[in-house]
């Protein structure tokens, strides 16, 4: 409701659950996602999710 | 309407993913791979290391990718994971919302334990939906 402060910044889409900034969603990893939502969120709604931040090959 | 049903026939992430998903190591050739997962069935693949913890994945967008590259150029890092323990239901309500067609299930250490397919998801949640809503008024 309260539209965000659209100053410099690269991710414009909101968590549906928290309204936190993010730039993919956690679950689908899209930018475009009209139920998107954040890490935290998602933790818990389903229990623990696990990515990986940095996948190095080594 | 989560139901307190009966625990021990409930279908988690970890009983319905299909553990014979094909998978790949980062080093592997994209154009050799894409070909083996799709004579195999398949529109994605796990890329694993050899402790066969999940590094990356390829969807179809990626496995149509350039057939020259390697794995470790055409896959998505980090891909979101699932814990084997989630309840069928949630993640077939999720996959459906957000139009995900699978999803790796892997243990705590990230280890890969198989692939959930949106299909398999939503086909065991309404088989469980329809075993659960009989009435039982006390
Ligand atoms: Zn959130
Ligand atoms: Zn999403």
């Amino acid at each position: 409701m309260t539209p965000a402060a659209s100053a410099c910044t690269s991710s414009t889409l909101a968590c549906r659950d928290c309204g936190r900034m993010i730039d993919l969603c956690a679950f689908c990893e899209r930018v475009e996602c009209a139920v998107a939502s954040c890490h935290v969120c998602l933790r818990l709604a389903l229990g623990e999710t696990l990515a990986h931040p940095h996948a190095h090959g080594g | 309407m989560p139901t307190e049903g009966t625990k021990a026939s409930r279908p988690r992430a970890g009983t319905v993913a299909r553990t014979g998903v094909p998978t790949c190591q980062v080093d592997d050739n994209l154009g050799a791979v894409s070909q083996r997962v799709r004579e195999a069935g398949w529109n994605a693949c796990v890329v694993v290391n050899r402790e066969r913890i999940v590094m990356g994945l390829l969807r179809a967008e990626q496995l149509g990718g350039d057939p020259t590259h390697s794995i470790r150029e055409a896959m998505r890092p980090g891909p979101s994971t699932f814990r084997p323990h989630v309840a069928i239901t949630e993640m077939a309500e999720y996959m459906g919302a957000h139009k995900l067609e699978n999803s790796p299930v892997t243990t705590s250490d990230g280890r890969l334990v198989g692939l959930l397919v949106r299909e398999d998801a939503e086909r065991a949640a309404r088989e469980l939906e329809s075993t659960t809503t009989q009435p039982s008024s006390k």
